[in-house]
């Protein structure tokens, strides 16, 4: 155990320190921002992601057949903590770096792999995932999606729902039924679907916030050629759980854990300098406790990830246990967000725009945002499943003695 | 960067556990046995393995490992409601070996051999958790006076380790005989009852300068941050057997047809146990480390973060551990009631949820003041 960098470590982290400061904008953080407008934003963003690309940042610990560095994941853990520190932007092709491109590194082709990878690392092709349905949420291995053979084809029709950031993808992991009288578990393929094919169409669902990043995709008899199918036909169930592993593991819960830290230490900067009636906030005893009760949850969120690390590392794979990351950061994280606007008092409720707002309305806006985090990637009641029956052995609901 | 433990160690672990589930049966303190009986029947086998000179350095005829390796083991002594006179015990030769003057230092050998047992003197009565506002000094002749609570094993001790103020009014640590004069030693009666503890009083103790500890408030700090530590991870340990524990049970135990366990009611709480656990190990083990190789400040944060989760833990999984064994859970019987003396007990000694968040906040400001 070392909670040590070595000097290869702390040579790395010099030169993405550098980097950054280099490619950021001049103020960036404290007087430069981000756009407001939705799609400018996304727009800047995918910018961004091809700015580090560029700079040679991009998925950097893929192996460097497929354009990455072979970086350790410690590497990939110091680059996104210097990533947070200079506040860089997110990315927006998550999906397509962290899911898409994992689940081809498993189960892909070659040829796959090489049509697809260099192009999310290049931010050149954006990626959303076509899994959820209107009626097949929770229950994912119900979903009814069809896709159905025809030459050298398979025609889809179907609905999907919850489609994060479909309107700005040109590829789409997609869960679609191939044979009917399979039990739902086995009769699921796994493809990849060009987002721009006819018969696509993409309607964007407004959230609680406002904002608009998850649609409603339709698909009417979308042709899609056969060398989309990934992995074995009807083997769909066991590829999606692949996705579904990283979407819920430690890679992914780092990189949140630094955003919401850095979230974290906003609050606490504000409240250094707030008052509520003749004191200062942060003299409050009763805010002081809330606060280290969140500033426990986020560094223990980190601690556990980087033992997740150092258990991959060595070679464990990831397994069902991904489900007691996820369920641990989504609830910690919702509670610090549900604390940072109590904490705040009055002045904590205004938004984005009003000149009284807290750090440009940032906390109320992220406590509504924080709401779905226990709901996607898998419920909490989902994960909680997950945890007690597969990590427990607990029997399956339902199952008489 | 490297967040995991040695093959070695794991396995010297096991060692430990498999010694203890052999020579520790729970079946003698559920009939009523004295845990001083248990105790001596215990000791003789733990310095058998080597136990007591895991934090002695090898020129002093120990493993020379480090509180990092400690985590594994103090993991064990918790699950298996090892008394605490034996963590207390390690702790002292960590303390000694840090800290101790030259004479000391002698007693190492002896404590890495198993032939020496050190009680940790620390609390008091409306003394709180913070040694600087313990009453126990010492007067400008270098007489002791005051009055510990809760001091595991006193009465079977060779030394005592106690936390005082020395003459210039700073915390410190001196170590003597429980058999000088003005120290008197009375068995009380606590809510854990796996192990024994003393009030252990001192009236006008003459206590020489040799008797001192070095390092002052350093020392102290290090004593009481190695014991959170340790009780942090014994607290892991627990809820790990307390999950087990629990799982089995309602994986066995029917109604309405069905095992309990396949109600979600239930499986969804054992699943928030297992995230509760899985946190508080991270806690735990990272405190050992900060323990062995972190600067003051990142320790004493580490130190607290990890007591706190252990806190909340320790509550949390007692608390379900005994419902979801319904009325059994309650009885004398199926004996969880141990654990859950053991757990509150040492939630409750080593520093409050809210004594370690204070100090973490306090460590966070200092941070980020120096960031800035
Ligand atoms: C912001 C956001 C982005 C998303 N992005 C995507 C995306 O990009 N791609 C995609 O495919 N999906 C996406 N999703 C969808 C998400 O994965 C689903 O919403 C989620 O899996 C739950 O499904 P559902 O909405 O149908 O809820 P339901 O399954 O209908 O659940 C309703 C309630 O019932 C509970 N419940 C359901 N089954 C059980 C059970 N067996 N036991 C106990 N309780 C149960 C649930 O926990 C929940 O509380 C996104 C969702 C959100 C909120």
């Amino acid at each position: 155990m070392d909670f040590n960098y070595s000097p290869e470590e702390q040579a790395f982290r010099s030169e993405v320190r550098a980097w950054l400061a280099d490619a950021l904008p001049e103020g960036w953080g404290r007087t430069v921002f981000e756009p407001e407008d939705e799609e400018e934003r996304a727009q800047f963003r995918i910018s961004w992601e091809r700015k580090l690309f560029e700079g040679g940042w991009s998925g950097i610990s893929w192996p460097q057949k497929y354009g990455g560095r072979g970086a350790t994941l410690i590497e990939q853990g110091i680059f996104a903590e210097e990533c947070a520190r200079a506040q860089a932007p997110e990315g927006i092709n998550v999906i397509g770096r962290n899911l898409a491109a994992t689940t081809l590194m498993h189960h892909g082709t070659e040829e796959q792999r090489e049509r697809y990878l260099p192009k999310i690392l290049a931010a050149e092709e954006i990626w959303c995932q076509c899994f959820s349905e209107p009626n097949a949420g929770s229950d994912l291995a119900s979903s009814r999606c069809r896709a159905e053979a025809d030459g050298d084809d398979f025609v889809i029709n179907g609905q999907k729902i919850w489609t994060s950031y479909a309107q700005y993808s040109h590829l789409g992991i997609l869960l679609a039924r191939t044979d009917q009288d399979a039990p739902k578990h086995k009769g699921l393929s796994f493809f990849v679907v060009d987002m721009d094919s006819p018969g696509i169409s993409v309607r964007p669902l407004t959230q609680i916030t406002g904002e608009q990043e998850f649609n409603e995709t339709f698909f009417e008899d979308v042709r899609i050629p056969k060398a989309n199918l990934v992995g074995d036909l009807n083997d769909g169930w066991r590829i999606a759980m692949t996705t579904l592993s990283y979407e819920r593991g430690a890679e992914d819960a780092l990189a949140r854990q630094i955003r919401f830290k850095q979230e974290l230490d906003l609050l606490i900067e504000n409240l250094q300098d707030a008052r509520q009636g003749g004191q200062k906030s942060i003299d409050d005893p009763a805010i002081r406790q809330r606060l280290a009760q969140s500033i426990v949850d986020l560094e223990l969120m980190r601690m556990n990830c980087l033992r997740e690390f150092s258990k991959a590392i060595k070679g464990e794979k990831p397994g069902p246990e991904s489900s007691l990351m996820k369920l641990y950061w989504s609830h910690v994280a919702q509670e610090m967000f549900d604390m940072s606007i109590e904490v705040l008092g009055p002045e904590g409720l205004l938004m984005q725009g009003d000149s009284d707002a807290v750090a440009r309305g940032r906390f109320p806006l992220s406590c509504m945002q924080s709401r779905a985090f226990t709901i996607y990637s898998g419920t909490s009641e989902i994960q909680r499943n997950i945890i007690s029956e597969r990590v427990l052995g607990l029997p399956k609901e339902g199952k008489r003695a | 960067m490297n967040f995991d433990f040695d093959d070695e160690h794991y396995m010297f672990q096991e060692t430990v556990r498999d010694t203890l589930a052999a020579e520790f049966p729970i079946d003698l303190l559920r009939d009523g046995g004295d845990p001083v009986e248990l105790d001596a029947a215990l000791w003789p086998t733990l310095a058998q393995i080597g136990l007591f000179g895991l934090m002695v350095p090898e020129d002093h005829g120990g493993l020379g490992l480090s509180p990092i390796e400690f985590a594994l083991i103090s993991e064990e002594f918790g699950a298996a409601l090892v008394p605490l006179t034996v963590t207390d015990t390690i702790v002292s030769s960590l303390i000694l070996a840090r800290f101790g003057g030259a004479a000391q230092v002698e007693n190492l050998e002896k404590l890495a051999l198993g032939s020496l047992r050190v009680a940790c003197a620390v609390y008091e009565k409306d003394g709180g958790y913070d040694p600087a506002a313990f009453a126990t000094a010492l007067d400008d002749q270098g007489r002791l006076t005051g009055r510990k609570l809760l001091v595991a094993g006193a009465a079977r001790a060779d030394l005592l380790l106690i936390v005082a103020k020395d003459s210039a009014g700073e915390p410190a640590l001196a170590l003597v005989e429980p058999d000088r004069a003005g120290i008197s030693i009375v068995r009380e009666n606590a809510l854990d009852i796996s192990g024994d503890y003393y009030r252990v009083e001192c009236a006008d103790v003459a206590v020489a300068p040799g008797d001192m500890i070095g390092g002052g408030g350093e020392a102290v700090a290090c004593l009481l941050d190695m014991l959170a530590t340790a009780a942090a991870q014994s607290i892991a340990g627990i809820g790990a057997r307390m999950l087990d524990t629990t799982v089995a049970y309602v994986k066995e135990r029917e109604q309405f047809g069905q095992p309990v366990g396949a109600f979600q009611a239930i499986k969804h709480r054992c699943a928030d146990m297992a995230v509760d656990i899985n946190t508080a190990r991270s806690g735990a083990y990272y405190a050992g480390w900060a323990m062995a190789a972190g600067e003051p400040d990142e320790r004493v944060r580490a130190v607290s973060m990890a007591k706190a989760k252990a806190n909340r833990m320790a509550v949390h999984i007692l608390r379900e551990a005994i419902q979801l064994h319904g009325g059994m859970g309650y009885t004398w019987e199926m004996a969880l009631h141990f654990h859950f003396r053991r757990g509150r007990f040492l939630e409750t000694l080593y520093g409050s949820t809210e004594f370690h968040n204070e100090r973490v906040l306090a460590g966070t400001l200092a941070q980020l003041a120096a960031e800035r």
